[in-house]
């Protein structure tokens, strides 16, 4: 509702209300003052709570159900017209004010039906208000009712007694299922609620559920409108609105919020910096914020990582922040906290920069993480690559010049004691061939060492340790297998270390330490040789270096001249 | 003396080669298999003294045919042989059930018979 429209109802209220307060006095001295009083300060209480409410969150229904609710409550008003056609009309609508009255506790607080149930339960609720309750009309004779003065019943068909009070008695009992339903609507919804919703829900909840049991008692004491009863049912219908305002201004925004949440967005520098400062200004500290990732058709969180949005979940309401009709955030939130449309338009216009600045941080992100994902992808193809070559020079040439050497075996048996010239050529062969062997072996231990998939890290190390020229000690190892990415990168950069140390740093020892805590696998590799070695680009350590940060991890090189070397990674784990 | 021999490799020329060397040797190879499980029904049908057993097979690996093999009550001696150095074969070669190891490069029928003979002992 605009201000103007505001403005315009409040001024029609006031007439009404007036109307109301003037009319019986004048037209007909029946009720008594404190009744019309108490009728007139009923109506008022929902209309000004309604307007409040329309005033301060425009984007609510609740406000104009109040309102609505405020004007039909004095539709019996227009009794006082004393004539026939008012008078139908006040019949018909008489009792629209409790439907409306319905849809209110129903939609509290986003003024939306968000459930079917519920959706059922408040047009259950308008039909028996418009239609069933109206059942008994063209049967209704005021005047064969105790009514000898009023006015003509236009509707009138047949004027029947027995089925006017059938008509009434199905409409209280569609009205009783009505507020059955309105019963289990609420419990489910307290059920369902977080706390920081149940604190907005309870007050409404009482005060409704006090509400029930003293129109109850009211209407048990047929409607008698001066007993006690009458009197405290007029005060808690005259609350209710204000408690229903109260708990909806409880969670109201106000301008404050956005300036504050601007100025905490002004500290905020990286996209998952934005939350806290959002989830204040909000009210809201479950609140969650996924970045838009065009090109990839997703949500994202603010470390780049796919999010699903709860779409599904009642309990979590979803709003879709945008500029210039295109995405740029969603937010996910407690559902019973924010309900006001434009309050979230507001802040998406506050902080649109900030979270489009964010939300491309948020898209580097994703392109930083597929990076590192498809380098580390790169790796293991490789390696699994190296293992196949691996396997196919120990299933093809290694084989063939194995049995080439059994046949040489064979063929020195037949000659024996013969040609002492081809015996010396088969030796030769034979000793060709086991070079051969020997090359064959340590290319296909360079591709990859079986022992490492087989065996593990453990054992690759031990064999590592036996054929090396320097002596090696493993000083620490991690007991059990560690993924096949992290266990390769830790073989070779003990392979190449201990090549090294053994090549070119001349060293006499080399200690090898491997520890695993919760995240990351430390290695820590020293000699004690000359020192002096550097990462060179196309250089083993660079290719072990990018090797590390593929998966991850980063390697550091400390290598002074005449103070070893000294190798440190760190590779995330599990 | 053991003297029948079956001989589990999954490199048909190989295990032709292997034969010859080994029957020039005085054993009697009284089959061959290709992977683990026709070793196992080999064994099962041909009763041979010695099973000369690769580690490396494309179905199961070696050590998993010693120790179904030393499960059977006519366990034949098993000897296993590899294109892989012991070294590289690391600590499963310490603990399979089996007589002993001959490198492939290193297979003779002497090698054999020394290992089946402190076996048979």
């Amino acid at each position: 509702m605009s201000h103007r429209t505001i403005l315009l109802t409040a001024c029609a209220g006031v007439a009404v209300a007036a109307a109301a307060a003037v009319l019986p006095v004048v037209v007909g001295p029946s009720a008594s003052a404190l009744q019309i009083f108490r009728h007139v300060v009923i109506g008022v209480a929902w209309t000004t709570a309604g307007l409040v409410a329309a005033w301060q969150r425009p984007g609510n229904r609740i406000g104009p159900l109040m309102i609505a609710f405020g004007f039909l409550w004095y539709v019996d008003d227009i009794n006082f017209w004393n004539a026939a056609f008012p008078f139908t009309v006040a019949e018909l609508l008489a009792n629209l004010y409790l439907a409306v009255g319905a849809h209110v506790l129903v939609a509290f607080p986003s003024g939306r039906l968000s459930s079917r149930f519920g959706r059922i339960v408040v047009a259950l609720a308008y039909v028996d208000a418009l239609v069933i309750a109206n059942l008994n009309t063209p049967f209704w004779d005021p005047r064969m009712h105790g009514c000898p003065d009023c006015p003509h019943n236009l509707a009138l068909v047949h004027a029947s007694r027995a089925i006017a009070d059938g008509a009434d008695l199905l409409a209280n009992i569609v009205a009783a299922v009505v507020v059955a339903g309105i019963v289990i609507v609420l419990l489910a919804r307290w059920r369902d609620s977080t706390p920081a919703a149940r604190r907005v829900l309870g007050p409404v909840l009482w005060a409704g559920a006090l509400l029930a049991v003293t129109q109850g008692m009211y209407a048990f004491e047929n409607n008698d409108n001066d007993s006690l009863i009458a009197v405290l049912a007029g005060v808690v219908l005259t609350a209710f609105p204000l408690v229903v305002l109260g708990a909806l201004l409880s969670v109201r925004l106000h301008r404050g919020a956005i300036a504050q949440l601007v100025i905490g967005l002004g500290s905020a520098s990286s996209p998952a910096g934005l939350r806290e400062p959002l989830a204040k200004a909000l009210g809201d500290p479950s609140l969650e914020v996924a970045f838009w990732i065009p090109a990839e058709d997703r949500y994202v969180d603010a470390d780049g990582h796919e999010i699903e949005l709860p779409t599904t979940d009642p309990r979590r309401e979803v709003s879709v922040l945008r500029h210039e009709g295109r995405p740029i955030a969603a937010l996910s939130y407690d559902s019973s906290l924010i309900e006001e449309q434009t309050f979230l338009d507001a802040v998406a216009a506050a902080t649109r920069l900030t979270l489009e600045n964010a939300r491309l941080q948020a898209e580097l992100r994703v392109q930083l993480n597929e990076v590192r994902a498809s380098r580390a992808r790169i790796v293991a193809a490789g390696d699994e690559e190296r293992k196949r070559l691996e396997r196919n020079l120990h299933d093809g040439a290694q084989q063939r010049l194995l049995a080439t050497r059994l046949a040489l075996q064979l063929a020195r048996g037949g000659i024996e004691g013969g040609n002492g010239e081809a015996s010396a050529l088969i030796d030769e062969a034979d000793a060709e061939l086991k070079g051969a062997l020997e090359d064959i072996r340590a290319l296909a231990r360079g591709l990859h060492p079986a022992i490492l998939s087989d065996e593990g890290l453990d054992a690759a190390l031990a064999t590592l340790a036996r054929r090396s020229q320097v002596p090696v000690e493993i000083v620490r190892l991690p007991a059990g297998r560690l993924p096949v990415a992290v266990e390769t990168a830790v073989y070779f950069l003990a392979a190449e270390a201990v090549a090294n140390a053994a090549k070119h740093a001349d060293a006499s020892h080399v200690r090898i330490g491997v520890a695993l805590d919760e995240h990351e696998v430390v290695v820590r590799i020293d000699d004690d040789g000359r020192g002096g070695a550097t990462p060179v680009p196309g250089g083993g350590l660079a290719g072990l270096r990018d090797r590390i940060e593929a998966i991850g991890g980063c390697l550091t090189v400390g290598s002074r001249p005449g103070a070893g070397t000294h190798l440190r990674a760190e590779i995330p784990c599990g | 003396v053991l003297r029948t021999v079956l001989i589990v490799d999954d490199h048909a020329p190989f295990r032709r080669m292997a034969r010859r060397v080994l029957e020039a040797g005085g054993f009697a190879v009284v089959g061959e298999a290709g992977d683990g499980a026709s070793a196992l029904s080999a064994v099962a049908s041909l009763a041979p003294d010695l099973v000369l057993l690769d580690v490396l097979l494309p179905d199961v690996d070696g050590f998993a045919v010693a120790r179904s093999l030393a499960e059977r009550p006519d366990r034949p001696v098993v000897v296993l042989t590899s294109s892989r150095s012991e070294a590289e074969l690391g600590q499963r070669l310490e603990r399979a059930p089996a007589a002993g190891f001959i490198a492939k490069d290193a297979l003779s029928a002497r090698a054999l018979a020394l290992l089946a003979e402190a076996r048979g002992r």
